[in-house]
Parts: C-alpha cells; structure tokens; sequence
C-alpha cells in the first residue's frame, strides 16, 4: 500500500526557513554581545567544552 | 572580551580548544622554517569565539620551491601526515604545482586538517601581502584580514558563512577599517547582503 505524503506548500517551508536563519542570525548577535562582555577564560572555555 | 587590535596584530588570551591546538602545533613548524602563509576559513570565525566546529582548516602557502617544501615536509611528518598522497614529489608536483590543496591530520587521524594551497588568485596574494599576525596565548599565526574574510563569506553565501560573517562583524565592527571593509564589499559585489544580514 502506498503511503500518503502530506501537503507541501514549499512557498510556506521557504519562508519558515527565512524566519529561522533570521532568528539564528539574531542569536549570533546576541551571543557575540555577550561574549564581548565576558573574560577571555569564561567564553573560551564554553566554546572548549563545545569543541572538545 | 579583552584583546589588544591595531592594524598588524591582534593580541589576545584564550582557553584552547582541540581545534586552536593543532592548528598552533601546525603554524609553530611554518613559523620556524620562515615559510609565510594566512588562514582563510571558517577557523578565523572559531579563533575569536564562533561556537562551531570545523573538519578542517584553510590556509594559503607562499608559493615555494620543491626543495623548501621537502624541508616542510619533513617536519611535519614528525607529528603530521598528509592524508592525499604519501609521495612528496607528488604532493609537490601533481598537486599544489598544479593549484590544487594537499592536507595535513596529525598521524593517524583524519580530523581535523589543513588544506593547503599555493595562492591561485589577486585576492589570495593580497591576503598574504596583507595577513594580520595573531597572538593566542603568546602562540603567533597568520590569518586573512577582518575586512576581507567578512565580504568574502558574505561571497560564499551559505548559511554556515553569513553566521560566521555576522558573528565577526559583531565582534570586530568597531575596531576594523570600515572604509577598506566596504571597499571590498563593493568589489566583491556583496553590498545587498551585507546590508540584509549584516548591517
């Protein structure tokens, strides 16, 4: 039996994909805000433990 | 965070992750041999606090003669081991001579790598010509200048590439050269852009 595929409106799915770069672009802002606030040990070690 | 920008140098503290300690490893052995290069990629993004990894790293050699690059070579692979050939005159010959990348894992693996090149383009021996010299930890290291690397990502337009865009224009907008950093968004064609993600 052939399995039945939703809707796909690709207008809608591009647009979502727009809204979510611009929210991870938002966020990059935000989080380079911070890391221009913080010591040099306290951001770099969070990217470490990213990293590592 | 706290670091020390002028034109030439950018001097800062930091603690190092996985990825800075080969690319210092990597750079120590080209800083003694005297042979000049500048990283290109994603990495500058990662040096300065980017919250990504990467698989590899990029990086532009000065273009040298088959004798120096044995030299290279033979430092390297005390630590090092390129994982396209294990011939150095083909490494030499058959790909960088011929303008494609050769890349360095440290032994036995696999990543992270260097990919290295000869300079194949203007832009590539501008960036040499005009690399800005990095002091991690008291670690020296070459990467392409700010104002080039933002527009040149913007260029390369992924996603992955606007963040890491964003993410040093955000970190480094105050202290650049604005005027140079439009000249080569004008030049590379990219102002809608940056005026769209960035700005």
């Amino acid at each position: 039996m052939k399995t039945k595929i939703p809707k796909i409106d690709l207008k809608e799915l591009n647009r979502l994909k727009e809204e979510n770069f611009k929210e991870r672009l938002e966020f990059i802002d935000k989080y380079a805000a911070w890391v221009k606030k913080q010591p040099n040990k306290k951001w770099s070690s969070q990217q470490a433990k990213l990293i590592d | 965070m706290q670091l020390k920008y002028t034109k030439s140098k950018i001097e800062f503290e930091k603690n190092l992750n996985s990825l800075d300690a080969f690319v210092i490893d990597f750079t120590k052995i080209l800083n003694r041999l005297g042979i000049k290069y500048v990283i290109v990629s994603g990495y500058v993004a990662i040096l300065f606090g980017r919250n990504r990894s990467s698989e590899d790293v990029d990086m532009i050699v000065e273009k040298i003669a088959f004798e120096k690059f044995k030299a290279l070579w033979t430092e390297l692979d005390k630590k090092f081991e390129c994982i396209i050939t294990s011939d150095v005159k083909e490494a030499y010959e058959e790909y960088l001579a011929q303008k494609h990348a050769i890349r360095f894992s440290r032994k036995g693996e696999y990543i992270p790598n260097m990919e290295i090149k000869f300079p194949k383009v203007e832009l590539d021996f501008w960036a040499m010509g005009n690399k800005k010299e990095v002091l991690m930890n008291e670690n020296k290291l070459y990467v392409s200048p700010i104002e080039l690397q933002i527009p040149f990502k913007l260029h390369l337009g992924t996603e992955k590439d606007i963040e890491d865009a964003r993410y040093l224009y955000a970190i480094f907008k105050e202290k650049m050269d604005t005027e140079l950093l439009n000249q080569f968004n004008r030049k590379l064609n990219i102002i809608e852009l940056f005026n769209k993600y960035l700005k």
